[in-house]
């Protein structure tokens, strides 16, 4: 892929947000990052411009991070998420696996970072088909 | 023979008779018939044959004679010399031949022949009676010219002349020389018919006989002048005849219809046939007339015997008749009838006599009958009735004799006796007739005994006798009694009435009994009140009876005192009321039975208990006959029977009563004997009482004391009752000897507080005053010592009872150790249960911070990186040497805080995440597992594990794997029984690790089989094991072996809390120090859902 993927964040901490950014920031050869603190913040952001791959909290205030990636999906916004969650007992459910998401998608708090690199990497260079 | 069809044999006797006469008649007159017949006809044959034979001697002479005759007048015209010299071819000759033909003609008219005939030595015919034939025939062949020309006269009969054709006999002779030499023939002719002619005329036999001839060869010759044509001598009877003539035996024949026969004789000098033919019947006719005659006059004989036989039966008939019947009349006499021949020997009894005198029908009569007189004597000889009466032709009447019956008795009989008399001649027997008495004696002897003891116990009867006229009631006759017991006179009473003298208080009561008495013929026994001589008050019973003597009707009452019986009669109905009153009351059924075990009697009770409603249903029945099973019959017989023969009573003894409406009762009997006056049993005497509800109770007081015994002694719950008095075990059931230890010798009997079982005194001594202060104690509890110094944590509800008159203390004695340590672990579950709640609460919340740190702590990884592109960028911008940096931070360690740091909040995490396993739901990941599978990733997962590696090469431990084959799928959830398994080999990875000296050989030997009910997974260390008390204590959450600092102490405690409670299983260790430790899963195979949590 020659364009750098464009990756947005989601999440309402501020220090887990930036912590990832300053992570993924060494790798900026790769990704363009964005960074949102609320489902409804990102939904605009990507109307403005759409991400390949959202990182996304699924507790948030406001709406939640499933709805948010259903949103997205539905609209195009995105079509790669990577859920990093910190209750321990999310499990997929049929929606998110309806648009493509996999165990392997979702990371628990607190996470090692080069696993996610790399699980990031995987979903942005295999251009399997996806729904 | 029956008398009814008498009749018809009379007439078959009759008809006996009959048959054979007339059979006999008959055959004698047929016998007769064909005798004569026979004979008539033999002689009229004979006669017939004797004619024949005169009539065919008489034609065969004539015949010869005759052809003699022509012979010699042959004879004399050949001596003719005329004809001699007419033979002579000469002048001589010439006239000589007229001479002779002169001659000739003088023979023919002579009648001696028909034709005569000269002729030659050649055969030519020289002369001839009739002059046209010389030449005219030539004879020369002919046999007779032959032969006579040899010198030999012949007699010959030709058939057929040839001058008529017709038959002719001719004799034929040589004329000879004087020297005899034969010069010429000479030949007579005459038609046989011409020669037969007259003699045949005669001869006539009947009206169409007669007789004919026949050449030999058949030919007629002659036949009888007065013959029709045809009659004779013609047919095809002819050759038969010829061939019959030879013998001497007739020849029969018919022709249209008639018979005819013919006799036949051969004539020696012609050699003709002579038939004399007869018509046979013709012949016989005289015969047959004859016998025809005799025949019918034998038949008349035989009608006329007939009819006189007829005649004859009619009269025997009723002759026969009239004898049967007087026959049968004596016969079936109701007197014996006898009769006697002259000898005094019976020569017919009838029946009756045979029964008297003990004779069977059919066998013989005996040759004298053996009558007695009064004394015995027999009569015979001249004594004999019988030879009496032949002896004085009288009759004797009405003799009574005896006779010795063949069946014993000695009968009576009644003679009569007539002798048999024929009209002016002497008797020819004597009849007798015999009439068996004997009963009448008998009778008659018998009623003269019983009126003599009518008369005896007329007067000696002890109780009164009235006799009284039946209509007037005047009294007759009265016994002594009577006299005796109103104290009067005989002669006083005669001729008054009963009521007249005033015996009786109540005369309408006579009365009536006198109508009754009329009415019914009798009254009986009525109670009548009267007086004595005394003028006392007496009861009578009278009885009154109709009395006939001879044409008078009497009335006889016999009257009993029965004052006395009457009073005795009360008096026992008295006491038997008093006594039916008695058994009906008392509440025990008795029964009484004679000998041979018959109900004499019972009470009510009795009756009542064998289901009948009164006592009288009872008597006369037998065991057998009451509504029970013929089995219990029997067996109370056999009872009675023995009490009766042993006189032994048998008291109080139980046994059942089963009646056949199913009622089963139980019964206390009691048989006694009753005795009669010799002292042997006479009867048994039976009582009972009904004792089934008083066992029934008895026997549910045995169940409930046996139930509650049973209920003490192995309950499982010990149990131990004190006697509150003396404070000693009274008894103590199995559960609670097995809980103390002690046995219940050692106890029972014993002071609780001797026994030490509670563990100190003060704890006894509080249980009995609370006890004592509210009765009973809920759930003490307190520490217990066994036998064995073993201390129990015992809880024992207790409470005072009461039994019999005695107060005890039962208590139950429950060992709760058991109970207080699952309580402390259900108490360590909800821990878990709450930390996992409360984990649950603050992961997401303590999550967040951790991530924040792991995260800071990666970033400071990453940006300190001197090979990392972006530091290296921003390092030479502000020319900072990267290396240099990177010896720095590890010559200060900031490395390895920073390692610290990451660690530490990866710690954090896992106890975290461990924590959650306690709340999590994991019925939604719950799917069908395949455990080899989870089995082998646990195992791949353990070699790459983050804190594994850290402390040990899990590669090195040799992994044995041993997996059954029929292993089933199993429902659970696959990461949980993942973190399980990883679990347990991360312990004994751990534990092989820190085994001292280390092994040499550190195996983990996992097998998973199949155990019916679950599947089950054991992982096996060859580590150094562990001790009792730390395997005790090992599923305990937050009890851990390890250094602080490793691991959760979580770990197996999670995994407990995954296999039971999440998947209903079990999980258990196993160990031994320096033998290795092995833990043990088990998932049920059926899925069954774990509890939830």
């Amino acid at each position: 892929m020659s364009a750098p993927a464009r990756i947005m964040i989601i999440d309402d901490e501020e220090r887990i947000r930036q912590l990832l950014l300053d992570f993924l920031e060494d790798y900026d050869d790769e990704f363009g990052l964005r960074s949102c603190e609320s489902a409804e913040e990102a939904l605009l952001e990507l109307e403005r411009e759409q991400a390949d791959l959202c990182i996304v909290d699924m507790r948030l205030p406001g709406m939640d991070g499933q709805a948010f990636i259903l949103r997205a999906h539905e609209r195009g916004l995105c079509r790669r998420f990577v859920l990093h969650t910190g209750s321990m007992d999310f499990s997929l459910n049929r929606e998110l696996e309806a648009i493509g998401l996999e165990e392997a998608d979702i990371f628990f708090k607190p996470c090692d970072m080069e696993q996610m690199l790399a699980r990031i990497r995987h979903r942005l260079n295999s251009n399997g088909a996806r729904p | 023979m029956t008398w009814a069809d008498g009749s018809f044999s009379r007439r078959l006797r009759l008809d006996r008779y009959l048959a054979p006469v007339m059979t006999t008649v008959a055959l004698g007159v047929l016998v007769t018939t064909l005798v004569v017949y026979y004979y008539t006809r033999g002689t009229v044959e004979n006669l017939v044959n004797g004619q024949i034979a005169q009539a065919l001697n008489f034609l065969d002479r004539e015949i010869s004679s005759q052809a003699r005759d022509m012979g010699m007048q042959v004879n004399l015209v050949a001596q003719e010399d005329v004809l001699r010299l007419a033979l002579e071819d000469t002048y001589i000759g010439r006239s000589a031949r007229v001479a002779g033909q002169r001659k000739m003609e003088s023979y023919v008219r002579g009648g001696a022949f028909e034709r005569v005939y000269l002729m030659d030595m050649q055969g030519r015919l020289v002369l001839a009676s009739d002059p046209t034939l010389p030449g005219s025939i030539d004879l020369s062949d002919r046999d007779y010219f032959l032969r006579a020309r040899d010198g030999h006269p012949t007699l010959s009969t030709i058939n057929a002349s040839r001058v008529t054709g017709r038959p002719i006999l001719v004799v034929s002779t040589p004329i000879r020389s004087p020297e005899g030499t034969v010069l010429g023939v000479v030949v007579g002719i005459i038609h046989t018919e011409q020669f037969a002619r007259y003699m045949l005329n005669d001869s006539r036999i009947g009206k169409s006989g007669g007789a004919y001839f026949l050449n030999s060869d058949g030919a007629l010759l002659g036949l009888p002048p007065w013959a029709p044509p045809g009659a004779f001598g013609t047919g095809a009877h002819v050759p038969e005849l010829l061939a019959q003539a030879k013998s001497d035996t007739p020849h029969r024949f018919q022709r249209a219809g008639k018979r005819h026969i013919c006799f036949t004789r051969t004539n020696e000098t012609t050699g003709w046939v002579l038939v004399l033919e007869a018509d046979e019947d013709e012949v016989l006719a005289p015969a047959t007339h004859l016998a025809t005659v005799s025949g019918t006059i034998a038949l008349v004989t035989l009608a006329l015997v007939a009819l006189a036989l007829g005649a004859l039966r009619r009269v025997m008939a009723s002759l026969r008749s009239s004898e049967a019947d007087h026959r049968a009349l004596v016969e079936l006499s109701p007197v014996g009838v006898v009769t006697f021949g002259l000898s005094g020997r019976p020569q017919y009894m009838n029946r009756q006599a045979r029964s008297i005198l003990g004779l069977d029908h059919d066998s013989p009569l005996p040759q004298f009958i053996p009558l007695e007189d009064s004394e015995g004597g027999l009569l015979q000889g001249d004594a004999s009735p019988i030879a009496r009466v032949l002896a004085q032709l009288t009759s004797i009447v009405g003799l009574l004799t005896w006779y010795s019956h063949p069946g014993g008795e000695r009968k009576a009989l009644y003679l009569s006796a007539t002798p048999l008399v024929v009209e002016g001649r002497e008797a020819h027997g004597v009849v007798a007739t015999l009439e068996d008495i004997t009963e009448r004696m008998r009778a008659l002897e018998l009623l003269h005994q019983s009126e003599e003891r009518f008369s005896s116990l007329f007067r000696l009867s002890p109780d009164s006798i009235v006799l009284s006229d039946l209509e007037t009631g005047v009294i007759v006759d009265v016994n002594d009694t009577f006299t005796e017991v109103h104290g009067v006179d005989r002669e006083e009473v005669l001729g008054k009435t009963m009521a007249e003298l005033g015996f009786y208080t109540d005369p309408d009561q006579l009365q009536e009994i006198s109508e009754r008495v009329k009415h019914d013929g009798h009254a009986l026994n009525v109670e009548v009140q009267g007086r004595n001589s005394n003028g006392a008050e007496m009861t009578l019973s009278l009885s009154s009876q109709i009395m006939e003597i001879g044409e008078a009707r009497y009335r006889m009452t016999v009257a009993r005192d029965v004052t006395e019986r009457t009073r005795a009669e009360r008096e026992l109905h008295e006491n038997r009321q008093l006594l039916e009153s008695i058994l009906n009351t008392v509440p025990v059924s008795i029964f009484w039975k004679d000998r041979d075990c018959i109900f004499l009697g019972c009470n009510e009770a009795f009756a009542n208990s064998i289901g009948f409603r009164s006592p009288q249903e009872v008597i006369g029945k037998s065991d057998f006959d009451l509504p029970m099973p013929q089995e219990a019959s029997a067996h109370y017989r056999l009872d009675d029977q023995e009490v009766m023969r042993t006189l032994k009573p048998k008291l109080r003894y139980i046994e059942p009563l089963e009646l056949e409406d199913g009622r089963q009762h139980w019964l206390e009997t009691s048989k006694l004997p009753l005795l009669g006056d010799s002292g042997q049993a006479v009867g048994v005497l039976g009582m009972f009482q009904d004792i089934t509800e008083r066992l029934e109770a008895e026997e549910q007081l045995k169940q409930s004391e046996e139930r509650f015994s049973r209920l003490f002694r192995y309950s499982p719950e010990a149990m131990a009752l004190v006697d509150m008095e003396d404070n000693r075990f009274a008894d103590v059931n199995e559960a609670f000897q097995k809980l103390s230890g002690y046995s219940d010798m050692e106890l029972l009997g014993r002071d609780t507080k001797e026994v030490t079982f509670y563990a100190s005194d003060a704890v006894r001594i509080a249980l009995h005053e609370l006890l004592s202060a509210e009765g009973h104690v809920e759930n003490y509890e307190f520490a217990g010592r066994r036998k064995d110094g073993q201390l129990l944590q015992c809880a024992i509800p207790c409470h005072i009872v009461t039994i019999g008159s005695k107060r005890y203390i039962l208590g139950l004695v429950r060992d709760v150790t058991e109970l207080k340590k699952m309580q402390e672990m259900m108490i360590q579950t909800e821990k878990m249960i709450s930390v996992g709640g409360i984990a649950a609460g603050i992961a997401h919340e303590i999550n967040n911070p951790l991530g924040i740190v792991l995260q800071a702590a990666q970033n400071l990884v990453q940006r300190t990186r001197p090979d990392f592109k972006k530091n290296a960028e921003v390092a030479a911008g502000l020319g900072l040497d990267m290396e240099l940096f990177k010896q720095y931070m590890q010559a200060r360690k900031l490395d390895v805080f920073i390692e610290d740091i990451q660690s530490a909040a990866v710690r954090a995490s896992a106890i975290i995440r461990h924590m959650l396993d306690f709340s999590r739901s994991s019925e939604s990941r719950r799917k069908v597992c395949d455990l080899p599978a989870i089995v082998d990733k646990a195992v791949a997962l353990a070699g790459s594990d983050y804190d594994l590696k850290k402390s040990y090469d899990f590669k090195r431990i040799k992994i044995e794997r041993n997996y059954g084959d029929d292993l089933p799928v199993v429902n659970c959830t696959e990461t949980e029984i993942e973190q399980v398994l990883l679990n347990l080999l991360r312990n004994s990875a751990q534990a092989l690790a820190a085994t001292d000296p280390p092994k040499a050989e550190p195996r983990i030997g996992i097998s998973v089989q199949n155990t019916g009910d679950f599947v089950r997974i054991d992982i096996e260390d060859n580590g150094p094991g562990m001790p009792p008390e730390v395997q005790r204590r090992v599923f305990e959450p937050f009890y851990t072996t390890k250094p602080p600092g490793v691991g959760t102490g979580l770990g197996l405690s999670v995994s407990y809390f995954i296999i039971t409670k999440g998947h209903g299983g079990r999980m258990s260790v196993t160990s031994h120090p320096g033998a290795g430790t092995t833990f043990s899963i088990e998932l049920p195979i059926d899925g069954a859902l774990g509890e939830q949590p």
